[in-house]
């Protein structure tokens, strides 16, 4: 999956409007980023890719573009 | 995962008490009026918890049996064993077991003892008591379980809509023509930090600093005596456990999902159990969901289940059920059971009358 498709996919679990995230946007930045958001992530993660994520490592993600890492494998 | 087929035994009734006393999303919104409180209580699934500090889980269970042994028709004198599963007992001693035992009016040749297990804890109960009941010939044995929410810091916005409380009482019996239980049983015991109630114990003794609340790094303001809850880490657990201790149950049992009825896991929260049912493809009317009434009751959640959303059908009809406990610890178990028609009175909603009424001072 290309990144601005990964891109969308966040846009789309954090119901935030398209294109309003970019791959340098901060995460402290975005109200929507919050304890629930984690666990929709992984579940995300899980669902798309089959792969289970680690927490310690979604708490160091600071920007759009870590957490596209993270999908990405 | 430990397996264990057991023959012999077979749940004659279940009863569940709740506190009569609620807790809605409008008194969490006034409690909480920073927060959107609507769009947690959503993605938990809960609409509104049974809670009232006053009672304790024992209370719960008390009341929960003294509705079930009538309606089975069983002297209380008959009961052999009973167990009390919990991870809120009234004392840290003596057992609360031998407490019930008493006030139950059971005979003194019982054997009482308390087992601390939360949400894996109704599985690990039955399958505890069945093993005893089958290795000791004993006819008939009382497992209760459940929790109250007093660890729960008031000021948590992750666990204060979800927890409720709730206790329940399973009767169940020697019968030698009663189908065989499967058991899948295990633990890993390296995520104990993720789900935790760290003071008050032998390692933390309670001291006035373990209460004061402080930040932890969920944003939430919590004293070391509260619930921890990690909930990232309990859903990554979720997923890397649960799959497989589901497929290892089956294939115990000889079933594929098609033979199952219904599937009761623990009610830890609606976004867990539907990723769950998606990923394991358990069709949405066999995946029971009970818990936005009551909220995550513990180990109780699954006999709540059962009595809230299962009644008219374990009442009536023969019933292959696959249940599964999985969290704290980390610890989890599942049965695959096919159940015959069992007594299940109403829930019980209970309120002060309820409580032990001899005080220790």
């Amino acid at each position: 999956m290309s990144q601005e498709d990964l891109i969308a996919q966040l846009e789309d679990m954090l119901q935030v409007d398209a294109g309003s995230l970019k791959a340098d946007t901060l995460l402290e930045t975005v109200p929507q980023w919050d304890s629930l958001a984690a666990i929709s992530l992984i579940a995300l993660a899980d669902s798309v890719f089959e792969r289970v994520l680690e927490p310690m490592a979604i708490a160091r993600a600071k920007s759009v573009r870590d957490l596209v890492n993270l999908l990405q494998g | 995962m430990l397996s264990v087929q057991l023959s012999g035994v077979r749940i004659a009734g279940v009863a569940v008490a709740v506190p009569e006393m609620v807790e809605t999303i409008d008194d969490l919104a006034r409690q909480f009026p920073n927060d959107d409180v609507a769009k947690i209580a959503d993605s938990l699934g809960v609409e509104t918890r049974h809670v009232d500090p006053r009672l304790c889980t024992s209370d719960l269970c008390y009341a929960a049996s003294k509705r079930l042994l009538p309606a089975l028709n069983w002297e209380p004198t008959s009961i052999g064993l009973i167990c009390f599963v919990s991870q809120s007992a009234d004392f840290l001693a003596p057992a609360t077991a031998c407490i019930l035992q008493h006030r139950l009016g059971l005979s003194k040749s019982t054997a009482a003892f308390d087992m601390e297990l939360g949400c894996s804890g109704f599985v690990y109960g039955f399958w505890n008591v069945a093993s005893l009941m089958s290795a000791g010939r004993i006819k008939r044995a009382l497992l209760l379980c459940g929790d109250v929410a007093r660890t729960i810091s008031p000021e948590d916005r992750a666990m204060m809509p979800l927890v409720g409380e709730a206790g329940a009482a399973v009767a169940l019996e020697l019968d030698d023509s009663a189908t065989p239980l499967h058991f899948t049983l295990g633990s890993d015991g390296s995520g104990w930090k993720h789900l935790i109630a760290p003071a008050g114990g032998a390692r933390i003794p309670i001291t006035q600093d373990t209460t004061i609340l402080r930040l932890c790094p969920d944003g939430n303001r919590r004293g070391l005596h509260h619930s921890h809850m990690n909930g990232p880490e309990i859903f990554v657990f979720t997923l890397r456990e649960v799959p497989g201790m589901v497929h290892q149950t089956l294939q115990l049992a000889g079933w594929n999902m098609e033979q199952v009825d219904y599937v009761v896991f623990h009610q830890a929260n609606a976004f867990m159990l539907k990723h769950l049912a998606a990923k394991l493809k358990i069709p949405g009317e066999k995946m029971v969901l009970g818990l936005r009434k009551f909220g995550n009751t513990s180990s109780a959640s699954v006999p709540l289940a059962m009595v809230s959303e299962l009644r008219e059908r374990l009442t009536t009809s023969p019933t292959n059920l696959l249940m599964a406990g999985f969290g704290i610890g980390f610890s989890w178990g599942g049965i695959a059971m096919a159940t015959t028609p069992m007594i299940i009175p109403d829930l019980v909603y209970a309120g002060t009358e309820s409580i032990h009424e001899e005080k220790f001072a």
